[in-house]
């Protein structure tokens, strides 16, 4: 192609690259002027933080494929129990450790997941035990998000002394080994979902509260802040409306982050028998019972360790996918 | 030099505060429970049960109680297992060896494994190499170590031995070699994940500084440049993750030592909550909280000692 353009030229003697036989007339110009109402309008549309973090975690594959897992878990946590016709916790002696999709000896009802040690439908137990452990995940998540915000808030924000004092007692606090603390309080307190949630909330908002006082420290004299304080803004103010929603995306990530780790507390718990109380279930208390019979019956414990890993990958994944996505240096 | 011992100095007292609240905060949980070690058996009459308190230092008031129990543990004093009457600092010194042993195992597999697939996902970043070394961290983090354990006795410890007819891996119990690779494997592969990850982003941090182009450029080849010049310095924030690696292994211990019916401290520590054997919890919960955060310090200290950084400054001199 290149080739015949060229010879095209040569081969033409009246062709002339530009014109030089005279000026250019003057009325082929005209004086436009400045328009100084768009010249400096923003011809993209403005797209905020969030929803550029949004538009970017949607392009990713794991990450979409770990949301509509989790909506699905979620989903069959709230509404799977309610249409199930076998009761979680109703015993059937006579009806043990069946395999999966066996009819039910009694009313033909298919047992999808098969039964337990006890004759319980495996898959009602499943569903019941995803609303008690996403309960807690979820739970412990949020309070040792809002313990963490406010006290890193707070801390990194004053600065100091009382930065100083607070930080100490979290050096403290965080030195004792949570799994330790939350055995000691579990034997102390009475067992039951709340208890759990007290527990690992009381030690393990410290890592939340590290996080925001360092990005409050670093963020406290940038301009906006100073701005707002001129203009008369509290300190409540300042944290509340313009530090925590800058640190709004280490929030996001670290409580996608922080919710497998619990999943994971709640069931190595009831794996010490210091869960919840039996016959409530949780992932943990299903995961024990199976374990119990786990050489003869391994599927009972094959499904429900799927369901403990594979919504703990998803968190996990999703969380890096979020750390990613937020992640200003890879913003386009 | 007068800094790292300023450093290592407010990093032993930190330890010494925390340990003193975590034997705080244990006995005042303990003091919290109802009733106390005589109520439950059979009923004893009033000047017995007052002898009994007495004897026991239950009868002084709670403070009195908290300082004589903050120096019977100075003593090495972790008072006496109600149900069986042996000292619970015996049981500690006869169990403690073997969870020792079954956490050292671990977190050696854990570092070493860890460190070597995160050098080989970040030199082959970005090929198949990569991708498996991160799945199999991903998987670590995601499966807990307790169903890991019971996964590993069914398929390696029962399933292998009926293909084979070989007893490779025992199923339980921590005599011989071939019941000891299964359960620190159970109880490493978390850690090895963490471990793996970090190595991975720190390698790949210091694959890209100026030295290691000056390495290259100065025509070393990829081994030496790889060995000699990165893993040295990535190794660095890896060391610092060891003190709460001590402490994911130690506390999985927990389950892990239940799984394989191992009698390391771990197993009695579960027993006593199951049957709620109180001065044996405290007793085994400040020692665990005291040995973990010796173990944290250790750690803090080694860092220090080791960072180039601080070494460079103090040659100068």
């Amino acid at each position: 192609m290149a080739k015949k353009k060229k010879t095209n030229i040569v081969q033409s003697p009246e062709y002339t690259p530009y014109d030089v036989s005279g000026t250019i007339p003057a009325d082929a110009f005209a004086v436009l002027g400045a328009d100084t109402e768009n010249m400096e309008a923003i011809k993209r549309p403005s797209i905020s933080f969030m929803k550029d973090a949004w538009n970017r975690i949607r392009k990713s594959k794991v990450a979409v494929v770990c949301m509509i897992f989790l909506a699905i878990i979620i989903l069959g946590a709230i509404f799977f129990p309610m249409v199930i016709p076998f009761d979680y916790a109703k015993q059937n002696v006579a009806f043990q450790n069946q395999p999966m999709f066996t009819p039910d000896s009694v009313t033909g009802q298919m047992h999808i997941f098969g039964t337990d040690a006890l004759g319980r439908d495996v898959f009602a137990r499943i569903w019941y035990g995803a609303r008690v452990s996403l309960t807690v995940a979820v739970a412990v998540a949020l309070i040792d998000c809002v313990i963490g915000v406010i006290y890193g808030g707070v801390s990194g924000y004053f600065g100091g002394m009382i930065d100083n004092i607070m930080m100490r007692i979290l050096e403290v606090i965080s030195g004792i080994p949570y799994m330790i603390i939350v055995i000691l309080l579990m034997t102390v307190m009475e067992r039951g979902i709340g208890t759990i949630i007290v527990a690992y909330s009381l030690t393990g908002w410290t890592g939340m509260a590290r996080l925001v006082r360092g990005q409050v420290v670093s963020l406290k004299e940038q301009e906006f802040v100073i701005a707002a304080k001129t203009m008369g803004a509290g300190a409540g103010r300042i944290i509340g409306k313009h530090l925590v929603p800058n640190v709004l995306s280490v929030i996001i990530i670290n409580i996608t982050l922080d919710i497998p780790n619990v999943i994971f507390t709640e069931a190595f718990l009831s794996m010490l028998g210091l869960g919840i109380a039996p016959p409530k279930a949780s992932w943990g208390i299903i995961a024990n019972d199976a374990i119990k019979v786990f050489q003869m019956y391994p599927t009972q414990l094959v499904i429900v360790a799927l369901f403990i890993c594979v919504t703990m990958l998803s968190f996990n994944l999703l969380g890096d996918q979020l750390r990613d996505a937020f992640d200003p240096k890879l913003r386009r | 030099m007068a800094n790292q011992i300023r450093y290592i100095l407010k990093r032993i007292v930190y330890s010494l505060i925390t340990i003193l609240v975590l034997v705080v905060i244990t006995f005042l949980l303990m003091q919290l429970l109802p009733g106390d070690p005589f109520t439950g058996g059979k009923a004893l009459p009033d000047n017995v049960m007052a002898a009994m308190k007495a004897k026991y230092g239950l009868d002084k008031s709670v403070p009195e109680q908290l300082f004589q129990y903050i120096a019977n543990i100075l003593h090495g004093d972790f008072g006496i297992s109600i149900p069986d009457g042996r000292a619970v600092s015996d049981v500690i010194g006869e169990a403690f060896p073997v969870s020792f042993d079954l956490g050292i195992r671990a977190l050696i597999f854990a570092f070493i494994m860890g460190v070597l697939l995160g050098i080989v996902a970040a030199v082959k970043r970005g090929t198949v190499w990569d991708s498996l070394a991160m799945f199999l961290a991903l998987i670590g983090v995601s499966v807990p170590s307790f169903i890991m354990g019971a996964l590993l006795q069914y398929f390696l410890g029962l399933k292998l031995y009926q293909a084979t007819g070989v007893q490779i891996f025992a199923i339980i119990g921590w005599a011989d070699i071939n019941s000891k690779l299964l359960p620190p494997f159970a109880l490493a592969f978390g850690s090895m994940a963490t471990v793996s990850r970090l190595m991975r982003t720190s390698m790949l941090d210091v694959l890209s500084q100026d030295y290691i182009k000056t390495a290259k450029a100065k025509g070393l080849n990829q081994r030496q440049v790889v060995w000699t010049h990165a893993v040295r310095n990535a190794i660095m924030p890896v060391v610092t993750v060891m003190g709460p690696l001590v402490a994911a292994v130690l506390t999985g211990a927990f389950v892990v030592e239940n799984i394989f019916s191992i009698p390391g401290l771990g197993r009695y520590f579960v027993q006593s909550v199951t049957s709620l054997n109180y001065t044996m919890i405290a007793g085994t919960t400040v020692f665990y909280g005291a040995f973990l955060i010796f173990a944290n310090l250790v750690v803090d200290i080694i860092y220090g000692l080791i960072d180039p950084r601080i070494k460079l400054t103090g040659r100068k001199e």
